[in-house]
């Protein structure tokens, strides 16, 4: 297993990471996350380009699309990137139109782009199927960065996506889940290490205590295992295990960063008028989604230790 | 063999005084050295001294490959925790060596020290040892039907998470080895990584094991006493975490 990016997928990444240097201003981020709105050009940019689909062409595999889905996390560019570009994509074969929710079997309550949906990805009990779907666009007020509504109450019919849907739902959902948070740690994470190397306090900045340089280390040994951990679920086609693990650890890892990098911006990270909150508002979601980290490693232990679970 | 250390140094290995005068082909060795693992069983060590008494911190530093049979070698054993024949304490006095046991140019040995230590970091494969232990814990636990409990998959999946983030941390370190990059920081967020895997590994094996993991050499006890010392081996956790803080993500020394 080769740890470095080849040439194409660092042409991609570039790509993408010029494409969100256009697109994405992080002013209106912010305006756009306290509106509870998505940034939907920067989609119809992403989608025109042919990112979407990355995963689906013949050259490229899911790596690429976990890059793709890191970058735009990690570059707070706000909408659905991970229900775009892995889950639709893995369970449809196409990319479909979108912003898209994805909701787990007995979801109740509100959910990331439940009222700005086009499309809702379903799982039912013995198969997960994809609902078109008239927005409503009534965004409930909500204090965490994505666009958080009620999905629409009729979610009859719509197109069955197959007997092994619900497993690879499960799957993928997992490698989407660890790559928006890793993407979303990273951004929170670099922005407090720049801000620890500007403040100062007591005459020195504040980065130069061993106090909180012990606990930056520390955070950059979980996020970066988290990254590699996400690379290697996507290299073996979203292993069952594998992705498990992954979305186990990152986001475990999301409530620690989450903590931390409030806590070493002091008051500033808690303001709109720091970025921090782009980053760190967008992790509690991805705990809840699919169970969270308790759900995950229960997942990966009894893929490791016991039989395949049924579902 | 990883003897190297005088008593006054430790962490700050920069800081040894163990004294080798260069007396025409030969190296006159005096001092001692403390926490030398195996060395009973060695048959050379290696020695950082230093070789210009007048020098302090990184200069005059010089890397020796002792044979353990010269005369003027003593060793102590220190009883301890960790195992019998573990920790010793070995004494120069007056042991001549040739300066041809020399590794690196004299007074200079410091690189040497750092590239040496760069490897030792991330030699050993912990990650192995530890997901071999897992493994092994979460077979005991299903033979005493112990994985019909969540809270107990829960931990093991959350113990093979940090198993998993160890070794692709060594993998990074071993990629770019094998790619000749000069060492880099990849080697210390790999020794931290591997530290709390063998830590979390211990903890849960000594739970799950139950009372037979009282007994001194049972499979638990073995991998609880490497537990307890694996945030200390070859660079403490703290010295890992000031590396990384420093050379992986710039943050200023003051």
């Amino acid at each position: 297993m080769d740890l470095e990016l080849n040439d194409d997928q660092r042409a991609v990444q570039d790509a993408v990471v010029a494409l969100l240097a256009k697109h994405v201003d992080l002013e209106t981020t912010t305006d756009l996350a306290a509106a509870g709105e998505f940034d939907a050009p920067l989609r119809v940019a992403l989608d025109e380009a042919g990112f979407l689909g990355l995963a689906l062409e013949e050259e490229t595999s899911w790596l690429d699309a976990v890059l793709l889905v890191e970058a735009v996390a990690r570059s707070g560019g706000l909408m659905d990137i991970g229900a775009a570009a892995i889950v639709a994509p893995a369970l449809c074969g196409r990319t479909v139109s979108g912003p898209i929710a994805v909701l787990e079997r007995g979801h109740r309550g509100p959910a990331r782009f439940g009222a700005h949906a086009r499309s809702v990805l379903i799982e039912d009990e013995r198969e997960v199927r994809l609902v078109g779907v008239a927005p409503s666009g009534e965004a409930a007020e909500s204090n965490f960065g994505w666009p958080i509504g009620q999905p629409p109450e009729d979610l009859a019919g719509g197109e069955r996506l197959g007997a092994d849907s619900v497993a690879r739902l499960h799957r993928f959902w997992r490698l989407a889940i660890a790559a928006e948070c890793v993407g979303a740690m990273q951004g929170a994470f670099e922005t407090t290490v720049e801000y620890v190397k500007e403040r100062r306090q007591f005459g020195r900045a504040i980065g130069s205590f061993q106090a909180i340089q012990h606990r930056l280390a520390e955070l950059s040994v979980l996020i970066e295992g988290g990254r590699w951990l996400v690379y290697e679920a996507a290299h073996f086609d979203a292993d069952p295990q594998r992705v498990a693990i992954a979305a186990a650890h990152t986001t475990a890892t999301a409530e620690r960063v989450f903590a931390e990098t409030h806590q070493l911006t002091g008051a500033m990270g808690y303001t709109r008028e720091h970025l921090l909150h782009l980053w760190t508002m967008r992790l509690p979601v991805l705990r809840l989604e699919l169970g969270g980290a308790r759900v995950h490693r229960i997942a990966a232990a009894r893929s490791r230790w016991l039989r395949p679970p049924s579902d | 063999m990883g003897a190297r250390r005088g008593p006054e140094a430790g962490s700050d290995l920069a800081a040894l005084r163990t004294l080798a005068v260069r007396d025409g082909d030969e190296y006159v060795i005096n001092g001692s050295k403390i926490w030398t693992s195996y060395v009973d069983h060695a048959d050379f060590c290696f020695l950082v001294v230093r070789t210009d008494p007048q020098s302090k911190g990184r200069h005059g530093i010089s890397v020796l490959l002792v044979p353990m049979e010269t005369p003027g070698i003593e060793l102590r054993e220190i009883p301890g925790l960790l195992g019998k024949k573990y920790f010793h304490e070995v004494f120069f006095d007056d042991c001549r060596v040739p300066t041809s046991c020399r590794l690196g140019p004299e007074d200079e040995g410091w690189s040497v020290v750092i590239r040496a230590l760069a490897f030792e970091r991330v030699g050993a494969a912990h990650y192995q040892r530890a997901q071999h232990t897992l493994d092994e814990t979460a077979k005991r636990a299903g033979e005493l039907g112990m994985l019909d409990d969540p809270s107990v998959l829960e931990r093991l999946g959350a113990a093979q998470a940090v198993v998993d983030v160890a070794r692709l941390h060594t993998y990074k370190v071993i990629d770019e080895r094998e790619k000749d990059a000069p060492p880099s920081p990849s080697t210390n967020l790999a020794r931290v990584a591997g530290t709390w895997a063998v830590r979390t590994v211990a903890e849960l094996a000594f739970e799950l094991f139950g009372y037979e993991g009282l007994e001194y050499g049972s499979f638990a006890d073995s991998y609880f006493r490497l537990g307890m010392w694996a945030g200390t081996a070859s660079g403490t956790t703290e010295v890992q975490l000031n590396l990384i803080a420093s050379r992986h993500l710039g943050l200023p020394r003051e």
